[in-house]
């Protein structure tokens, strides 16, 4: 069908209004089958954009539509498609794992009983013990179990993989790799660990104090921002040249973060009189770094 | 409101939820009601009136124990994410929850009245303390409706505490209005349940402020479109 | 899993260059024969808890080098060139040959040196750790 868009998520000009923190004016488009990350410090507005999508909150202006299904009118068909958990979602403290089970299982037909058994082996949670008594790791897990063994067809995880030990984490972030398998299931989860988005995402999101620095795809993020040291005499043309992002000089050594800085950008800088040292690759967490104090261009 | 199937569905299993994870304290208020009918039952003055105060302290702890338990403590404990994640809307969570509470406090409020008709047609008790009783548990019920209303609507728990303590120290003053009432008060002495104009009155004005409470409410959560 | 590669966060190497070295190891080795099927991008990236985009890169960086064929609809095949193991040194000669000459200019050694050192290591049959650690640093 002609209407049918290809998107999990689709936010136009999206705005909510707080007294002491809004979100401005955010466009973002996550293609079905695509896991994006959402980096930012706490309070760039991660938490308010997943519930948004999870019509936890509504937004002041802008459209909102997600798998297909326009919020808020559409948010029961919505949720149906969506597992959410978040940070600060708790279980019931009286009742076991089971129950949960139990209880999600009767919400959701799409519930795989099979699968559900499999992550409780692999998450090694304990199902028969009350939740109130579980460790932050096993309440992590749980939750995680929860939502995964309904295989929705979007996922929203705000910071799944927070406070989790290195071990706890391979185990949530390979739970995730699983959803890649199928083609027709998207995730959006956010992090302020750049190394567990930087892994499995397509597409990376930069959000700083509630306005949107960037949405890219990973692979020409990681190729377009390069590191270089170089050394000679510093002059401003170099701090003005439109690739520079970031220029520091200590005396004669020169450090530059550049975006799509090729090969015309470097003899440029040899006419200049400066020697390049080296030329490096910068990892997600520096150039989100660097985005944000250059000013958030686009 | 129309509601479909599927949604009935999901409100019934959010109903049964919250009976289940309150069934076990519920249990507890159940046994201490019925230990309560059984001191009114025993006819004699000191255990007529103390059981009489176990039904009224009783009734009162179950009722704000049901809205602290299933709506203050869901916002409180973060549990209410979770349940809001799911496939429902402000509308049928407000349902469902109404209905939990409802029933929930209707258990033990049906046990206690059933059994104080039953104690008091059956006992040496004058049959005329019945009518009596019934608007004081009848002015109880409305204390629970008023004090889920506000917990339903108001986020803030120590206005949701305030509302419960202001409403109880309500009680004892229209025990007291409602003794000094003649056409009431004269009948606790008799052998007839007779509903006189004042009695009924009362009564229904009761029932009215439940009613009233509820549709204010409802016409609230219409309104809301998200849960925050 | 058969199928999982074993990729680092912490090796310097773009993790879709580890996958492309690490699928060339093992089409050199003969673990994977020419004309055999490679499993699809999505398997692939979920057995090595890696993005889906990350596997298509390498997959296209590999059909670029003529490792691998990629048929329309039907998936990925090692490629069935005879001369594949000669190409995929040529690549790797090539590679450091441009990294020997990038040095040479950053240490400003003229022509005639670099090719009178060239000289003298192709002398000696098999070059000391050191001397091949100095031909293919970048």
């Amino acid at each position: 069908m002609d209407m049918e868009t290809n998107s999990a998520i689709a936010l136009r000009g999206v705005s909510k209004r707080y007294s002491d923190f809004s979100l401005e004016n955010i466009d973002l488009e996550l293609p079905v089958g695509q896991i994006m990350g959402l980096v930012g410090a706490n309070g760039a507005g991660k938490s308010t954009i997943m519930r948004i999508l999870i019509g936890l909150i509504r937004a002041d202006t802008g459209q909102v539509e997600v798998c297909d299904h326009r919020l808020p009118d559409d948010q029961v068909a919505a949720k149906r498609e969506i597992g959410y958990a978040s940070e600060d979602m708790r279980l019931y403290k009286g009742q076991t794992l089971r129950w949960h089970m139990d209880f999600v299982q009767r919400m959701y037909p799409s519930w795989d009983a099979l699968y559900a058994e499999q992550l409780l082996k692999r998450f090694d949670v304990p199902s028969a013990q009350k939740v109130g008594g579980f460790s932050h790791g096993q309440r992590v897990k749980a939750l995680l179990l929860l939502v995964l063994a309904r295989r929705p067809k979007l996922l929203l995880l705000d910071e799944p993989t927070t406070g989790l030990d290195p071990v706890a984490r391979a185990e949530v972030l390979e739970a995730l790799a699983d959803v890649l398998r199928d083609a027709s299931r998207s995730v959006l989860f956010s992090s302020h660990n750049t190394m567990d988005v930087e892994q499995l995402s397509d597409t990376i999101t930069f959000l700083h104090k509630g306005r949107l620095v960037a949405s890219e795809d990973k692979e020409s993020f990681l190729s377009s921002w390069r590191r270089i040291l170089c050394q000679g005499l510093w002059q401003p043309e170099i701090g003005a040249m439109p690739e520079v992002v970031s220029a520091r000089n200590n005396g004669t050594i020169i450090e530059l973060k550049v975006r799509d800085g090729g090969d015309v950008f470097l003899s440029r800088l040899n006419q200049l009189g400066i020697t390049i040292k080296t030329v490096e690759p910068m990892n997600l967490e520096d150039i989100f770094v660097t985005s944000v104090r250059a000013g958030a261009p686009q | 409101m129309i509601v479909t199937a599927e949604e009935f569905r999901i409100m019934k299993l959010l109903v049964i939820k919250d009976w289940q994870i309150y069934q076990k304290q519920l249990a507890a208020y159940v046994v201490g009601l019925i230990i309560g009918l059984t001191l009114v039952g025993m006819s004699k003055v000191w255990s007529f009136y103390g059981g009489g105060l176990l039904l009224l302290v009783l009734l009162i702890c179950v009722g704000g124990f049901a809205i602290q338990s299933s709506l203050l403590n869901e916002r409180k404990e973060q549990t209410l994410p979770f349940v809001m994640s799911m496939p429902v809307t402000p509308m049928m969570h407000y349902w469902s929850k109404l209905i939990s509470n409802v029933t929930i406090y209707l258990a033990p409020f049906t046990l206690v009245v059933a059994g104080t008709a039953f104690v008091v047609l059956y006992t040496p008790i004058p049959d005329g303390v019945l009518v009596w009783a019934i608007l004081i548990y009848g002015f109880l019920a409305v204390n629970f409706f008023l004090s889920l209303c506000t917990a339903l609507v108001v986020e803030s728990e120590g206005w949701n505490i305030f509302a419960q303590i202001g409403l109880s120290t309500l009680i004892s003053p229209f025990m007291l209005a409602i003794g000094s009432i003649d056409a009431i008060h004269s009948q606790t002495r008799t052998n007839n349940v007779a509903w006189g104009s004042a009695a009924v009155a009362i009564l229904a004005l009761e029932i009215a402020v439940i009613v009233l409470a509820i549709v204010i409410t409802g016409a609230i959560h219409r309104r809301k479109v998200s849960f925050l | 899993m058969n199928d999982k590669l074993f990729l680092s966060n912490s090796d310097s190497t773009p993790m879709y260059a580890q996958i492309v070295d690490q699928i060339v190891a093992k089409v050199l080795a003969g673990d994977w024969k020419p004309g055999q099927a490679l499993p699809s991008i999505r398997e692939l990236a979920s057995a090595s808890s890696v993005s889906v985009i990350t596997v298509k890169r390498a997959y296209l960086e590999l059909e670029r080098a003529s490792v691998i064929v990629t048929r329309q609809g039907k998936g990925s095949f090692v490629a069935e060139a005879q001369d594949l193991p000669r190409q995929l040194v040529q690549d790797e000669f090539d590679s450091h040959l441009i990294g020997m000459v990038n040095a040479a200019h950053k240490l400003g050694l003229r022509e005639k040196d670099v090719v009178g050192q060239v000289r003298a290591a192709m002398a000696t049959e098999l070059p000391t750790p050191a001397a091949k650690n100095a031909l293919t640093k970048r």
